[in-house]
């Protein structure tokens, strides 16, 4: 049922089927689609199928969303304005973006959050505009470590709130894959990017063909733990599929390696929604059988299961325990040599990054620190010195 | 009936399409209208008279010129005004027949 009623298609119809509504309007608003949700109601306007009390329940969680969108929207507006001014670039990603390029009407994708993706060299200015605005950094912000390796991100983004109202904007310097890694082709993303309009003012967002991969990573990351983050893809590949240059597409997953979580999302959309990819462009990004067999066998979608709040296995390469997060994140993930080389690298640290981590004065002598990292493993040496 | 010959709407209310219908924002309350409704809120801007109103939804909605909506017009406008949506300059108001 959730499924019907999240696709915002043309169809009315709405299964018959024996359901407690209750639950489904709690799962209606966990998965973040009571947009679309109430759109489905106003389409099939029968007064007597969903029963008049959910009807009614959503109507009014909508309403109530909108609203708190309202103050939301003005929040976006303000930061974007200021940035638009002072001239500094910044891409929009996901919510507002997302609602407004590809939703078929954007008031029923809710957001929480801004995400700007910006250059490194305005991190001051960007600071500077997001303070005057009233927004602060997140509580307890620490600066990041130093890189050890170009290609592995140190830093996923800055987290600012506003003092008053805490909304929260994001600012991400290199995290578009969600695996740790600098995309190869950052330089592209910025070059692609198009133009938007979001609340009335001319802005940018990236290519369709990049926000598909970083939609898809995005959702993988959080093991499609809630439906919105599938309609996102399901709109895109639905309604806008003439618009995308799946050749490009295509490359892009293949440069970045990212087969493993593009994959998924759309076998996944292809099997709750119905709607699938080209055939040979999921042929080009069906991921070797080896990564395949090890992602069915410990990896579980969270939308299949909703409410389960087991334990999931973490799922990153920089992450404890060893062998569950990066052991799993090697099998199953791409760009295996620039990880191994960040994990070889921990062992031999620069030295401001040991500085850095271990919060040593600069008159400490370093060797026996490089010592004892070469004799025991970096994670339980780190374990050793917070404990310490 | 009393009513505005040139329907404006009350300073400061927000307006918000939420997809399907549009809330209308005064302070801490809030209501929902219909698309028509709507329609008729964004032309209370103190410039359109109820005439001008009607004219613009035969034209909008492609309503025929035998189909009389003064009264219905007229009747969205009483619910605005009571809910003290809009700026009161009232005047005499006579339902033609």
């Amino acid at each position: 049922m959730l499924i019907e009623l999240s696709a915002c298609n043309a169809d009315p119809a709405l299964s018959q089927q024996q359901v407690n509504w209750g639950d489904l309007l709690k799962a209606v608003q966990y998965h973040g689609i009571t947009g679309l949700v109430y759109d489905k109601l106003l389409k099939r306007n029968d007064p007597d199928y969903p029963p008049p009390h959910f009807q009614a329940a959503v109507i009014q969680a909508h309403r109530s969303n909108a609203l708190q969108m309202i103050d939301k929207c003005e929040q976006v507006k303000a930061v974007l304005t200021s940035l638009i001014e002072l001239r500094i670039k910044v891409v929009v990603l996901k919510g507002p973006a997302v609602a407004q390029v590809y939703y078929p009407q954007a008031p029923l994708r809710y957001f929480t959050d801004l995400n700007l993706f910006a250059l490194s060299r305005d991190k001051n200015a960007l600071d500077g505009v997001l303070n005057a605005l009233g927004f602060r950094l997140e509580a307890g912000y620490v600066e990041p470590m130093p890189k050890l390796i170009p290609s592995v991100i140190t830093h996923h983004h800055t987290r600012y709130e506003h003092r008053e109202t805490k909304f929260p904007v994001e600012i991400h310097w290199e995290e578009l894959l969600h695996d740790d890694l600098v995309p190869r082709d950052l330089d592209g993303m910025w070059r692609r990017a198009v133009s938007v309009n979001i609340e009335g003012l001319q802005t940018k967002t990236l290519s369709l063909e990049d926000h598909l991969l970083h939609l898809c990573a995005h959702a993988y990351h959080h093991r499609f733990d809630r439906l919105f983050r599938l309609t996102d893809l399901l709109f895109i590949v639905r309604d806008h599929s003439d618009e995308i240059n799946w050749e490009l597409f295509v490359n892009l997953v293949s440069l970045e390696e990212a087969q493993t979580p593009v994959y998924q999302s759309f076998s996944l959309i292809n099997k709750l929604f119905g709607v699938a990819l080209p055939d040979w462009v999921l042929a080009k990004l069906k991921p070797d059988g080896f990564r395949r067999w090890w992602h069915q066998h410990f990896f579980t979608p969270k939308v299949t299961r909703p409410f389960d709040m087991q334990e999931e296995i973490p799922f990153s390469f920089k992450s404890t325990p060893w062998f569950q997060s990066t052991f799993l994140n090697l099998m199953i993930m791409g760009r295996r040599p620039e990880k191994l080389q960040y994990l070889l690298r921990l062992l031999l640290p620069t030295p401001e990054w040991l500085r850095q981590r271990f919060n040593l004065p600069p008159e400490r002598s370093l060797w026996p620190y490089y010592i004892l990292r070469l004799m025991l493993p970096p994670k339980l040496m780190e374990r050793l010195m917070r404990n310490k | 009936m009393m009513f505005d010959d040139y329907p404006k709407q009350k300073p400061g209310i927000k307006s918000r399409y939420i997809g399907g219908e549009t809330l209308l924002i005064d302070g801490e309350l809030s209501y929902a209208i219909n698309p028509p409704a709507a329609f008729i809120w964004e032309l209370c801007d103190g410039e359109h008279s109820i005439a001008d109103i009607e004219q613009a939804i035969r034209e909008d909605f492609g309503v025929s010129p035998e189909r009389s909506l003064h009264g219905e017009i007229v009747q969205t406008l009483i619910h605005f005004r009571e809910k003290d949506l809009l700026v009161s300059h009232f005047c005499d108001y006579t339902d033609p027949d």
